[in-house]
C-alpha cells in the first residue's frame, strides 16, 4: 500500500495561481481537512480500543462505541479521499491510456477532467438530497441525526471539487504532467 | 442495462479515469437508464459501502504497520531473519524471504513490505555483493508474501465483498503464506548453487539469543493476532485495535522510537491510505447492487451450466484469468468487480469460499510482480533504480515458484482449511 506523503508539493509545483488571500483560504482549506483527517482517525482507533477494554477486560461491553467508530470511519474514509485527490492518488489504470499517442492523452485527460466534475456534482447535490432526507432519522444507539453521516458525502465531494478547479486551472497552465507515474498509484 | 454499467466502467476506467469514480458515473448512467430508481440511491449506497465495521480492520492494520515502519521495528526483524538463515548459501537472499515472512505478520500490505525489503535489506546485499536487479526482483517476489500471512488488506476486502469471514480468511492463509515462502527460499537456493553467493558466518549460540531478545517483541503480535482469532478471542477488527496498542506501546514506551510528535503525520497517512481504499469499495457499493439486482452473477453460471462442472477444468482457467488480469489491473480494482460475479459460481460448484478466497487473492497478488503493469514491481524498480527489463530477466525464477504454490494450494485445499477448521472445532 502506497499514497504519496502529504507533505510532498502538490501537484508537482507551487501554488497554481491567484494572490495571497486565495493562498491563505486555500492552506485552510487543506490544513482543516488534513486536521480533520488526522482526528478523526484518533477517535476511531480510541473508540475501538475502548470497546475491546471494556469488552475483555471489564467484561462489560460499550453500546455506542461501535457506531462511533463506524461514523468516524465513514468521515474518514471521504475525507481521507479529498486529501488523497489533491495529489492525484487514487487508484488510476494508465494500462491503456499509456500506450496511446501524447495528443490524444491530452485529450483524454480533459475529457476525464470534465467526467470528474459530473461524478463530483452528482455527489455533491445527491448528497445534500440524502443529507435532508435523514435529518429526522436517528442513529440508533448514538441518537444523532443520521444526517451527520451522510454528510461527509456532499462535504468530501464539495472539497473535491475546489481540488479539481485547482487541477483545471493547472492544467490549462500546461503545469500538470500527463499519465501520473505507475509508482504514483495507490494499492492494498 | 447490465451492458451500459460493465460497458460504461470499462471504458471509463481504460480512459484513466479514477477507478472510484468511474464507477460513480457509471451507476448514475445505469440508474437514470433505470428510470424508476431515484439517484439519490448513490450516495445512499455509497455511504452503506463504507459504514462497515469489518472493514475497519482496514486503517487498524494499516496505522499499525505504519507505527512499526515509522519505530524502526522492521530492522529488529530482519535481525531475527538474519540469525534464522543467514549462515546459508545465499544467505542474505534468504533472510530477504524470511524477513518478508514475518513482515507479513505485521503488515497486510505488498507495497508496505517491498519498501522495507529494498530499504533495509537490498542495500546490505548490494554492498557484500549481490546484483541490484537480482535484489530488486527478489524482494519484488517476496513481497507478494506479506498480504497472504495475516493480517491481510485484500483479505479484509474480499470477505467483505464475498460475505466470507474474515478471520476464516486470515487463518486460511497462514500456512499458504508460509509454504510461499519454503517455495521462495528452494528457488533461492537453486541460485545461490549455480553462481555461487555466498554464506553469511554462522551464528553463535549467544548471537541467535541476542537477535531473539531483539526482536522478540516485534515477534510476538503476529502470534497474539493468529492467536486470538484462532481462539475465536477476537474479531480481526479487533485484533487490529489490539495490534495498534501493542505497536503503540512497543514504539513509544519500550523502545521510545516514537514520540507524540510523530503521531499525527502516521495518522494522516494512514487516514488517507484508507480513504484511497475504501473509496473505490464504497463506490463499488452501487455496482454491486445493480449487478445483484440484475442478477448478473446467475447469468454467468448459467453460462458456466453450458460448458460443464469440471471443477479441474475450471479452477485452472480461473487462474490464468485472474493472474493475466492481475497482470494488467490493480487488485483492488478487480477484487471489487469480479468477486460479487465469482461468489455464486463458487457455490453453484461446491467450492469453498475460505480456499476461493485464498486462491483468488494470491492470483492477484502474483500479478502485482509481473510486468507489464505490476505495481509492486514498479515501487521496486524505482526505488532500486532497476530497469524492468533486468527486473523481469531475474524475476522467473522465482515467478515459477509463486505459481507452483498457487497450484499446490489449488488443488490441495486442506493446505488453506486446515486451520480454519481447527478454529472451527
Amino acid at each position: 500500500m502506497h499514497v504519496e506523503s502529504s507533505s510532498k508539493p502538490p501537484l508537482g509545483g507551487k501554488a497554481a495561481t491567484g494572490g495571497p488571500p486565495l493562498k491563505a483560504v486555500r492552506l485552510l482549506w487543506r490544513w482543516g481537512t488534513e486536521t480533520a483527517v488526522v482526528l478523526l482517525t484518533a477517535v476511531m482507533v480510541a473508540t475501538i480500543m475502548l470497546q475491546v477494554f471494556c469488552r475483555f477486560v471489564l467484561g462489560n461491553p460499550l453500546s455506542w462505541s461501535e457506531e462511533l467508530a463506524r461514523y468516524a470511519f465513514v468521515w474518514i474514509t471521504f475525507l481521507g479521499a479529498a486529501v488523497a485527490y489533491r495529489h492525484g492518488g487514487h487508484i488510476v489504470v494508465e494500462t491503456v491510456v499509456v500506450l496511446l499517442p501524447r495528443r490524444l492523452q491530452a485529450i483524454l485527460a480533459w475529457l476525464v477532467d470534465a467526467l470528474m466534475v459530473l461524478a463530483l456534482v452528482v455527489l455533491l447535490v445527491q448528497g445534500l438530497n440524502i443529507v435532508e432526507v435523514n435529518s429526522n432519522v436517528e442513529a440508533t444507539m448514538l441518537e444523532i441525526p443520521m444526517s451527520w453521516v451522510y454528510a461527509s458525502v456532499p462535504v468530501s465531494a464539495a472539497i473535491m471539487l475546489a481540488y479539481q478547479v485547482e487541477r483545471t486551472l493547472l492544467r490549462a497552465q500546461g503545469r500538470l504532467a500527463l499519465a501520473s507515474a505507475p509508482g504514483e498509484r495507490s494499492v492494498a | 442495462m447490465m451492458y451500459v454499467l460493465l460497458g460504461s466502467t470499462l471504458l471509463l476506467f481504460a480512459i484513466g479515469m479514477p477507478v472510484a469514480f468511474a464507477m460513480v458515473v457509471s451507476a448514475a448512467a445505469a440508474l437514470t437508464s433505470l428510470g424508476n430508481v431515484p439517484l439519490m440511491v448513490l450516495p445512499q449506497r455509497i455511504v452503506t459501502g463504507a459504514d462497515s465495521f469489518p472493514l475497519m480492520a482496514i486503517p487498524l492494520f494499516l496505522l499499525a504497520g505504519n507505527l512499526m515502519i515509522g519505530g524502526g521495528l522492521t530492522d529488529k526483524l530482519s535481525r531475527f531473519a538474519t540469525a534464522m538463515v543467514g549462515h546459508f548459501r545465499g544467505g542474505l537472499a534468504q533472510v530477504n524471504v524470511v524477513n518478508s515472512m514475518v513482515m507479513g505478520g505485521m503488515t497486510g500490505s505488498a507495497i508496505a513490505d517491498a519498501v522495507s525489503d529494498c530499504k533495509i535489506l537490498v542495500p546490505v546485499m548490494v554492498k557484500s555483493g549481490y546484483s541490484a536487479r537480482f535484489a530488486a526482483a527478489l524482494s519484488g517476489a517476496t513481497a507478494v508474501i506479506a498480504p497472504i500471512i495475516p493480517p491481510s488488506i485484500p483479505f479484509i476486502i474480499y470477505g467483505s465483498i464475498a460475505g466470507v469471514s474474515i478471520g476464516q480468511l486470515f487463518l486460511g492463509g497462514a500456512i499458504p503464506g508460509i509454504l510461499m515462502g519454503v517455495y521462495l527460499m528452494v528457488a533461492v537456493n537453486v541460485i545461490a548453487r549455480r553462481r555461487n553467493f555466498p554464506r553469511g558466518e554462522r551464528p553463535t549460540l549467544r548471537g541467535i539469543v541476542h537477535a531473539l531478545r531483539v526482536s522478540g517483541p516485534p515477534l510476538m503480535l503476529p502470534v497474539i493476532i493468529l492467536g486470538g482469532i484462532l481462539a475465536g478471542v477476537f474479531t480481526p477488527t479487533e485484533a487490529g485495535a489490539v495490534a495498534v496498542v501493542y505497536a503503540l506501546v512497543l514504539t513509544m514506551v519500550f523502545y521510545r522510537s516514537l514520540g507524540a510528535a510523530d503521531i499525527p503525520k502516521i495518522l494522516l497517512e494512514t487516514g488517507v491510505q484508507a480513504g484511497v481504499i475504501m473509496l473505490v469499495i464504497a463506490a463499488a457499493s452501487p455496482f454491486s447492487w445493480l449487478l445483484a439486482r440484475e442478477q448478473v452473477g446467475q447469468a454467468v453460471v448459467q453460462l458456466l451450466a453450458h460448458i460443464g462442472d469440471n471443477k479441474i477444468l475450471f479452477l485452472l482457467v480461473l487462474n490464468v484469468v485472474l493472474l493475466v488480469l492481475g497482470m494488467f489491473l490493480d487488485a483492488t480494482a478487480i477484487l471489487i468487480i469480479v468477486v460479487p460475479v465469482l461468489v455464486p459460481v463458487f457455490d453453484a460448484l461446491g467450492l469453498d469460499p475460505v480456499h476461493m478466497g485464498v486462491m483468488v487473492v494470491m492470483n492477484l497478488m502474483i500479478g502485482m510482480v509481473t510486468p507489464p503493469f505490476g505495481l509492486v514491481m514498479y515501487v521496486v524498480c524505482d526505488i532500486l533504480k532497476v530497469t524492468i527489463t533486468d527486473f523481469t530477466r531475474e524475476l522467473w525464477p522465482f515467478l515459477l515458484a509463486l505459481v507452483a504454490i498457487l497450484l499446490t494450494i489449488t488443488y490441495v485445499p486442506e493446505l488453506v482449511l486446515f486451520l480454519p477448521k481447527l478454529a472451527m472445532r
